[in-house]
């Protein structure tokens, strides 16, 4: 074969080539972007549940907090309760605007930013969660045993119980992230410690930060 | 011009020049994974240097010139070892199309050739293959229009060589 009809050849099959390549990325960005759409939806309905939870907590909480505006023993952690449980409904909300907000006509690099930004907004709510409920079961104790069952925690366990109770949340806590730590080379653990530390949240961000780069003015 | 216009406009100049990225990458990445990797590096550093693109030269050009630099540092910098492998890849992708067999061994020896090329080399048959002008090249890979145009003529006397036996 003469060398001008090899480099004709040549540039033949590289023009098929590129056409083969541009309807595979066609496809598989379809392909993908349908997966997306997917996973996004079934992300969002764990949300959704959680924030009606939330939302039945907010109303006993709050009844609660109106049940015993003038007992500051009792005023106390059932507000610190209220407070948690209303961050907890916007932090739901502000997961579904998200999620619903995702334009999957926009370019990938925008849907991505959405995705990465959902993501990270989870992982920050797993975060504080994972590390709020040791320090929340004194105050549940409080208020459930007065709110379920008309008891007094205070005088019923005494005074020094419900103190140590705080004490074993803030040693709880520790005992945590330490087991987390130790355990880390189990997959489980790795996820909680990460989830826990924060270590999924940063390589969220820094991703997020990354994107949100490639479409800044540079 | 804004950030936002100028995403659009390196949106658009990639997307209709997505086979010099493709193709330098096919050139030089040996596994699947090295040539996405290539593929990514090469147009994340073609972000990076499009404030400086002049729009009265041509994009392709502009593009061959980063994308051939970033392929060849990677393979330098990393030992990659770039050959073969990653071409007989490359043409695998259409596979049998219904072609003429002798075009396609010719084809098949002529990418083992271009394997068997140093870096530099393989960038000038690329670029001579892709039907640039020497001037092209010369712009391209930074030499002089005589100087591709003598390492073109030995690389055929070579590759001529080659077909024959």
């Amino acid at each position: 074969m003469e060398l001008d009809a090899l480099k004709a050849a040549w540039r033949e099959h590289e023009r098929k080539l590129d056409a083969s390549v541009a309807l595979n990325l066609h496809v598989a960005r379809a392909l993908e972007l349908d997966r997306t759409r997917k996973a996004v939806r079934r992300s969002a309905a764990l949300p959704l549940f959680e924030l009606v939870c939330d939302a039945i907590l907010v109303l006993l909480f709050g009844s609660f907090v109106g049940d015993h505006w003038r007992e500051a023993a009792m005023l106390a952690p059932g507000l610190a309760l209220l407070v948690g449980g209303i961050a907890l409904v916007a932090v739901g909300l502000r997961q579904l605007a998200l999620a619903a907000g995702i334009d999957y006509d926009a370019p990938v690099v925008a849907i991505q930013r959405d995705v990465e930004r959902l993501a990270a907004l989870r992982l920050a709510k797993t975060r504080a969660i994972l590390l709020a409920v040791p320090l929340v079961w004194p105050l549940l104790l409080i208020v459930g045993t007065k709110g379920l069952l008309g008891i007094d925690a205070y005088v019923a366990f005494g005074v020094p119980f419900v103190a140590a109770q705080f004490a074993f949340g803030v040693v709880a806590l520790l005992a945590l992230v330490a087991l987390g730590r130790h355990f880390s080379s189990r997959a489980f653990w790795r996820r909680l410690r990460n989830d826990v530390v924060g270590a999924n949240l940063a390589a969220a961000r820094t991703r997020l930060a990354t994107i949100e780069g490639f479409e800044r003015d540079g | 011009m804004s950030g936002s216009a100028r995403h659009d406009d390196f949106v658009a100049l990639i997307t209709a020049h997505a086979g010099v990225v493709r193709k330098v990458a096919a050139m030089y990445g040996r596994r699947a994974e090295d040539r996405r990797d290539l593929e990514q590096d090469i147009v994340a550093q073609l972000w990076k240097a499009f404030p400086a693109y002049d729009a009265a030269r041509a994009f392709a050009t502009w593009a061959y010139r980063i994308a051939l630099n970033v392929a060849i540092s990677a393979v330098r910098s990393e030992g990659w070892r770039d050959g073969l492998d990653a071409l007989d890849a490359a043409g695998d992708v259409i596979g049998d199309d219904g072609g003429e067999p002798e075009r396609d061994e010719a084809l098949a020896r002529l990418r083992g050739f271009i394997a068997g090329l140093d870096p530099l080399n393989r960038a000038l048959m690329l670029l001579y293959l892709e039907d640039r002008s020497y001037r092209e090249i010369a712009e391209i890979l930074g030499i002089s229009e005589t100087n591709v145009a003598t390492k073109i003529n030995r690389a055929k006397h070579k590759l001529r060589a080659q077909l024959e036996h």
